[in-house]
């Protein structure tokens, strides 16, 4: 089944891939869609998509926004000469990130740097990375590691000398 | 077999080649290839190609399997081998086992394909701890990475593994509702579990051994890392099911929640409970990690009603035993009429009773009680005669069955406990990989970074790496922004002397600029040359002609030694970054009187930075003029002093910093007069002014083996504007954005696009400065302003410019600030520019 939904093609020609999330999701795209993702272009290359792409470290919730993405953004990555997808300008583009990544909450956020990560989309990633960081600036040492979940490995001595090394950073 | 080798061919084609983005990383690490968060993350790639030729991947494993480290005794290489080939053997099976469909539902078939897939992932398991050094020395670094990279696996597929048994465990019907559970799937559930209770102890042995082996971070890390991420989990499930759902069901959530939580906390069960021997290895796992989940629910704090929740899973752990054990007893009483000697034996050595026994609570104790008691009897009888074993096991279930009976059951754990894991793994922060980490780091502003280094370990080596440093510094340059140093004479309180305030401002557009950091810089910004930025660093000749080197990122200042007086002028310095020993380098030139012919000859010397010396290099070709030089890729560009030229070359001088040598640059092909050199996003280029035409074109330069010259833009300026600026000096020009910014005493802003030219401020005390720490507005009034000076700046949070290269040894902005001090006591005045 999956096979043969695999070789149906669209009406533009492009072959489509099926890509398949932890939980068991399929999500059908198109190859210029899917080979933003510089891990999956590879695999189309070894021609090894036949019988859909398994993910197994990206759950559908994520992956359903990783697609949204990468149709949104298959217009700037395809020929400059398809005038069907030139029709996002690229102030609905910035607007789409922008909402895309505003309204998340710190978990799912990761999970999508995790899977943009992980599947390679370069712009995905810098833009979910910006805005951790984003998030990050001016907040200090203890409620990074809340959000990461790290533990202090310092000794009392060494943080107090390191906070005591760069003590302007530490004003506010 | 075609397109595996074609995979192969381009795989290490592609791994030579290496990913540019992935270069410093790579470095980071100090090791190949570091993919923590998706340790499969190559498999996946080759999962497509590599379950297909699964086979011949496994016939290349020996093939491949016959490589050695080249510093290792040759004695070692069959180990070597054998290391390889266990490495293979698991990427093998690995691939072909994530080929398979995830389980869904809970109906007799998933168990059984369920306690499959289990079997397979403990086979998997197995394979992974065979992933060992096989004699001394093999400790070379690859194979500790492949260790890492191994234990993160296990960890993952333990996981899967507890997961796998916890679902099981709920999946199995109580036997009133479904009584013809097969026998095999009751026997093999038993088998995965006591396979389970092995592995644990195998698991520990091989932690034991990481650590001596020293691959101890990960393990470390990864451990605490998910043990504070479930605790946290927890924490939020408990509050989040409390709140949504009351009572019996919340029981239920919270029952399965937890059972979750232990049986996926696996190895920590090995670890926090391998010392106590009333905890003791040969135990059923699964008790064990109810045991830790008790500790840790205990540890976890003081959440309302938490303990009692813990306590009610109690009924629930057993139920789900006795339902599986007694399913496989009933089958086996009633589809053949005799009950079979080794799966009651099974019962009795699972020692169920005796673990439940541990539970010191009130509950508890009766239960436990009843337990020992029906095992009691059970144990009466005589153990020479497996009949009577067997009928005292027979009948010390049916009466926990019974008893369970009465204790309701929810109508579908299975799916109760689906719920609860997803609820609970939405509010869980994922394992992020250290690259990933890097990559937000990267895009964090200096001063952030910088108090970052105190968030743990980690982050302070990845903050502190040069690798790091660079890839920051390139990142920062893709930003566009503008940097001002304003210098300021300000009254001190007293209200009689006057100090010097260096002001750094970033422009953000239209007039306004952020006060980024003010600094008391008592020997003031010498007037005769421009400060010189690179990479994020300033170099800044003073009042009393000393050279200072400032990175307002890291709030460090190094003063430098005086150079050889110079005749002619205060010092001219150009100041660089070699790419090729990775060090910043100050070059000045100054003007000698020759000793026999008494005639000003120009030489040259070079300081590098955190060494302390001026070196002589050769002398330059021709006078060099004071113009303020730039630096671009590694080179600095001088112009020619043509009054102290007899015969003046139409070129530049360019000075390579990674040979120190001269040579020379032609002109731009321009009827204008080259009048200033700029750095527009890392290209040279130069500005051709005429103030009788009033046009400015601006060139960009193109420099490999035959330098090339284009024109960028022309900008023609407004006749008011010239006029205005009756010294016919060419504008400073700065790319922001889109823009050109050009600046003589007033600020203009150019719009390529558009050809409009604005004005912006009419000086330093035209801008409106924003103090971000205290959110102000405020503008220089009052102050004697200097020159501004702009930069296209970029951040560098490099750690120490100043000297020993360790970070430690850094000379403290404090003994700095002394030394200025000493200075201001010295004789030396300040020649105090008068307001414009």
């Amino acid at each position: 089944m999956a096979a043969a939904a695999a070789e149906a093609t669209t009406d533009g020609g492009g072959k489509m891939i099926i890509l398949i999330s932890a939980d068991g999701k399929r999500f059908e795209v198109t190859e210029a869609v899917a080979s933003q993702s510089q891990l999956i272009s590879n695999m189309i290359e070894d021609d090894c998509t036949e019988n859909g792409v398994r993910l197994p470290n990206v759950d559908g919730d994520i992956l359903t926004m990783v697609v949204d993405y990468c149709n949104m953004h298959a217009g700037d990555a395809a020929a400059a000469g398809d005038t069907m997808k030139a029709s996002s300008t690229e102030e609905e583009l910035k607007k789409f990130d922008a909402e895309l990544v505003q309204a998340l909450e710190n978990p799912v956020l990761f999970k999508l740097i995790l899977a943009a990560n992980f599947l390679n989309i370069k712009s995905l990633l810098d833009m979910t990375c910006q805005r951790v960081a984003d998030m990050m600036s001016g907040k200090t040492p203890e409620q990074m590691r809340e959000t990461f979940s790290i533990e202090n490995d310092f000794t009392p001595e060494e943080e107090a000398a390191i906070r005591q090394e760069n003590a302007w950073a530490f004003d506010d | 077999m075609g397109s595996f080798r074609q995979w192969w061919r381009r795989r290490s084609v592609l791994l030579a080649r290496g990913d540019p983005r992935d270069e410093p990383r790579r470095a980071v690490g100090g090791l190949p290839e570091r993919r923590a968060g998706v340790p499969v993350g190559a498999d996946l790639a080759v999962a497509g190609a590599a379950h297909r030729v699964g086979a011949r991947a496994a016939r290349t494993a020996d093939a491949l399997a016959d490589f050695r480290d080249r510093s290792a005794p040759r004695g070692k290489s069959p180990a070597f081998s054998a290391f390889v080939r266990a490495y293979f053997r698991f990427l093998n099976y690995r691939s072909l086992l994530a080929a398979e469909e995830d389980i869904a539902g809970d109906g007799d078939d998933h168990c059984v394909a369920r306690l499959e897939r289990i079997t397979k992932l403990q086979f998997l398991l197995e394979l992974l701890l065979q992933i060992r050094p096989y004699c001394d020395g093999m400790e070379v670094p690859l194979v500790l990475e492949a260790m890492d990279c191994a234990l993160i696996e296990i960890l993952q597929v333990y996981g899967e593994i507890c997961t796998g048994v916890a679902r099981f465990l709920v999946g199995v019907p109580a036997p009133t509702t479904r009584p013809r559970q097969t026998k095999s799937t009751a026997v093999a559930g038993i088998k995965v579990l006591r396979k389970a209770a092995e592995k644990s102890a195998q698991l520990s042995s091989y932690f034991e051994l990481c650590r001596s082996l020293g691959v101890v971070n990960v393990r470390e890390l990864e451990v605490r890392r998910q043990r504070r991420r479930r605790r946290s989990g927890w924490c939020s499930t408990m509050t989040r099911a409390a709140a949504r759902r009351r009572g019996a069901v919340d029981k239920d959530v919270v029952g399965h929640a937890t059972c979750r939580e232990d049986l996926v906390d696996g190895p920590r069960v090995g670890e926090d409970f391998a010392g106590q021997p009333c905890h003791a290895q040969g135990r059923t796992s699964l008790v064990g990690r109810v045991a830790a989940g008790e500790d840790l629910a205990g540890r976890s704090g003081n959440a309302r009603g938490r303990t009692s929740s813990i306590r009610r899973q109690w009924p629930w752990i057993m139920r789900s035993w006795v339902a599986l054990e007694s399913s496989m007893l009933n089958v086996e009483a009633s589809d053949m009429g005799a009950p079979v000697e080794g799966s009651s034996s099974t019962l009795l050595e699972l020692g169920i009773p005796e673990e439940l026994g541990i539970g010191e609570n009130d509950d508890e104790e009766e239960k436990a009680t009843s337990w020992r008691d029906t095992r009691g009897r059970s144990a009466v009888g005589d153990p020479q005669s497996p009949e009577l074993k067997v009928e005292a096991a027979n009948t010390a279930v049916r009466a926990a069955v019974k008893r369970c009976a009465e204790v309701p059951i929810s109508a579908r754990p299975g799916k109760m406990m689906r719920i609860a894991i997803k609820s609970w793994s939405r509010f869980l922060p994922p394992y992020i990989p250290d690259d990933v980490i890097f990559d937000i780091l990267l895009r964090l502003p200096s001063k952030s970074l910088i108090r970052f280094k105190s968030v743990c370990k980690a982050w302070h080596a990845i903050i502190s790496n040069p690798c790091f440093i660079s890839a920051h510094l390139e990142c920062s340059k893709q930003k566009p922004s503008i940097f001002m140093v304003p210098g300021v004479y300000e009254k001190q309180n007293n209200g009689e002397n006057t100090s010097f305030l260096m002001g750094l401002y970033q422009y953000q557009g239209g007039n306004i600029m952020e006060q980024i950091h003010v600094q008391d810089f008592p020997q003031g910004i010498g007037t005769w040359s421009r400060p010189i930025h690179c990479n994020g660093m300033l170099l800044i000749s003073t009042m009393n002609h000393e050279m200072i080197v400032c990175n307002p990122s890291t709030r460090e200042i190094v003063s430098l030694p005086k150079g050889s007086y110079n005749l002619h002028a205060g010092p001219r310095a150009g100041f660089g970054f070699d790419p090729h020993s990775n060090k910043y380098k100050v070059a000045r030139f100054f003007y000698q009187r020759d000793d026999d012919t008494s005639e000003l000859v120009c030489k040259f010397e070079v300081l590098t930075l955190g060494t302390n010396l001026w070196r002589q290099t050769e002398d330059p070709p021709y006078p060099i003029s004071g113009l303020t030089p730039v630096h671009v890729k590694g080179a600095i560009y001088w112009m020619v002093n043509m009054p102290l030229c007899p015969d003046p070359p139409n070129a530049f001088l360019r000075f390579c910093l990674t040979n120190e040598k001269f040579s020379l640059l032609q002109y731009p092909p321009c009827n204008l007069k080259p009048t200033r050199f700029i750095e527009v996003e890392g290209e040279l280029c130069c500005a051709c002014f005429c103030s009788q035409v009033s046009a400015l074109k601006i060139w960009t330069c193109n420099y490999a083996q035959n330098p090339e010259w284009t024109q960028r833009c022309t900008v023609q300026i407004p006749p008011d504007i010239v006029v205005n600026n009756p010294v016919a000096r060419p504008p400073i020009v700065f790319l922001h954005g889109k823009k050109l910014l050009l600046t003589w005493n007033q600020v203009y802003q150019y719009d390529i696009q558009t050809c409009r030219m604005e004005k912006i401020a009419s000086g330093v005390e035209d801008f409106t400065c924003y103090d971000p720490r205290n959110n102000k507005y405020w503008a220089y009034l009052e102050k004697e302003v200097t020159d501004m000076h702009l930069f296209n700046y970029a951040e560098n949070v490099e750690p120490c410019i100043s000297g020993p290269k360790s970070p430690h040894d850094r000379v403290p902005l404090k003994e700095m600030k002394s030394d200025w001090h000493a200075c201001l006591d010295s004789n030396f005045k300040y020649c105090k520019k008068n307001k414009r």
